[in-house]
């Protein structure tokens, strides 16, 4: 099988959330010694681009961005070994800090967000549930991470959201890190209100305010942004 | 107050799907995987759905500035519950859950298998939407019984219905305790599987509308009913 045959296989593969077929994939292409960033340029990227597109478009659906998510995954567990330490360097996209904020204890959509991140060449750093502010900074501080990304479910902890930033200005390391905020409660509103740097309405979303947040800090841009990134939002009415 | 847990809940795995946001028709022909995990989760999640509701029947004694007063001296603020609630006879507060066992479950298996963890909590969710439905039929078939109609079941969190304090006023009305039931200083009910419910008994008191109407969500949820 040629290259491109392999590239548009392992691509495949991953927009149907085939596990099996994507790790097959990815260790042919890796035996056919194609460079292991340009696999993940020129299939994995791509797929998970068709699918969130797909989900943004209401054509997909959320359990099958996890099975796409999943696949990737999979296919990247036999690509990542093969990347030199230099080309690691330029694989990782960034580091996002997570966590479902204090007093809220929904955990698996969280979850979503991780994986569908992870798939995109994320680092991800998991504080799990119920996560005080003061956490979220420490760890962010402890893994030099670019963004710190609040979960919550629920309206009444939104107010730690406001203390996760106010802390990081009280403690003059605001400018550090982009904080972006979402689940079922937040809404863009709010994270102007807040002045976090981005909102996300689902996992989806998440992943393209990373990216746009990590671009933009590739071009120098720091936090706090004067005006959030949102994506997702519902029209209101 | 009565406990209850003798449900019998009809819920399936189209049902569950939908708890995923997902379109079980198109899901059917396009991932059929995805089936498979919900209809697996269903089978292994049936047995872990402990269902119960605590119910408490309060008469209503009047409107007073903003808030339902009911018997016993509890009370419930807000607009919604005064403009709907207010001209009934009597409400039923509903504590429904059904247990954590699901929950935990699907925590275990969300490092490992993450599509199938999702699908399991869509089976609690599936589950307690299933309780609260047969529970809000099981106090109308006693209304109609008596030629009086149900409101809409309201729920803290609801437009008009703040969390705070609608969750500590309800809380303040029952024993959660009695299925287990704790709300958090957060106001977070655990396990969190679990909804509580006003539904207001009277003469010509049928609410118009349907629950997203008057959902604070409904600006960002997908499930939306548009």
């Amino acid at each position: 099988m040629g290259a491109q045959d392999l590239l548009e296989g392992l691509k495949q593969a991953v927009v149907e959330g085939d596990e099996d077929a994507a790790a097959s994939f990815a260790e042919q292409a890796i035996g056919a010694e194609l460079a292991p960033l340009e696999i993940i340029k020129g299939a994995i990227n791509p797929a998970m681009d068709d699918v969130g597109q797909a989900f943004e478009d209401g054509e997909a659906f959320l359990p099958e961005l996890i099975l796409a998510g999943d696949a990737a995954r999979a296919a990247l567990d036999y690509i990542i070994p093969s990347i030199s330490a230099d080309d690691l360097e330029g694989s990782v996209q960034g580091t996002v800090v997570i966590g479902t904020i204090f007093g809220d204890a929904h955990d698996i959509g969280k979850n979503i967000v991780s994986a569908i991140l992870a798939a995109h060449g994320i680092k991800i750093v998991d504080l799990g549930i119920n996560v005080p502010p003061k956490a979220y900074i420490e760890a962010a501080l402890k893994e030099e991470a670019d963004i710190i990304a609040i979960s919550s479910l629920i309206t009444t902890s939104l107010p730690y959201h406001r203390e996760v930033i106010n802390t990081l200005r009280d403690r003059g390391e605001r400018e550090k890190f982009f904080v972006i905020v979402g689940g079922g409660p937040v809404t863009p509103e709010w994270t102007a209100e807040i002045g976090a740097d981005g909102y996300g309405r689902d996992a989806r979303d998440a992943a393209v305010v990373c990216q746009q947040l990590l671009a933009g800090r590739a071009e120098g841009k720091t936090a706090p942004l004067p005006e959030p990134v949102t994506v997702g939002a519902l029209e209101h009415g | 107050m009565t406990v209850r847990r003798d449900w019998v809940l009809e819920y399936d795995v189209d049902d569950v799907l939908r708890g995923q946001a997902a379109d079980p028709d198109v899901v059917r022909a396009r991932r059929p995987r995805l089936v498979e995990f919900a209809q697996q989760a269903l089978e292994n999640g049936r047995d872990l759905i402990e269902p119960a509701v605590l119910s408490r029947r309060l008469g209503v004694e009047g409107v007073r500035h903003g808030r339902l007063l009911l018997e016993d001296g509890h009370r419930l603020s807000g607009d919604l519950a005064v403009e709907h609630l207010g001209p009934a006879q009597y409400v039923v507060v509903m504590l429904c859950t059904v247990g954590d066992s699901l929950a935990q479950a699907a925590i275990r298996e969300s490092s490992s298998n993450l599509v199938y963890a999702f699908a399991l909590d869509s089976v609690g969710s599936a589950a307690v939407t299933a309780l609260g439905a047969a529970a809000c039929n099981s106090i109308e078939t006693g209304a109609m019984a008596s030629g009086l109609e149900t409101t809409l079941p309201l729920s803290p969190g609801m437009e008009g219905m703040p969390v705070d304090p609608g969750q500590r006023e309800i809380f303040a009305m029952i024993d959660p305790e009695e299925v287990g039931v704790v709300l958090t200083p957060n106001l977070e009910m655990v396990p969190l599987k679990s909804v509580t419910m006003v539904l207001g008994v009277g003469a010509n008191v049928a609410t118009p509308g349907g629950p997203c109407d008057y959902c604070t969500l409904r600006d960002t949820c997908r499930q939306r009913i548009s």
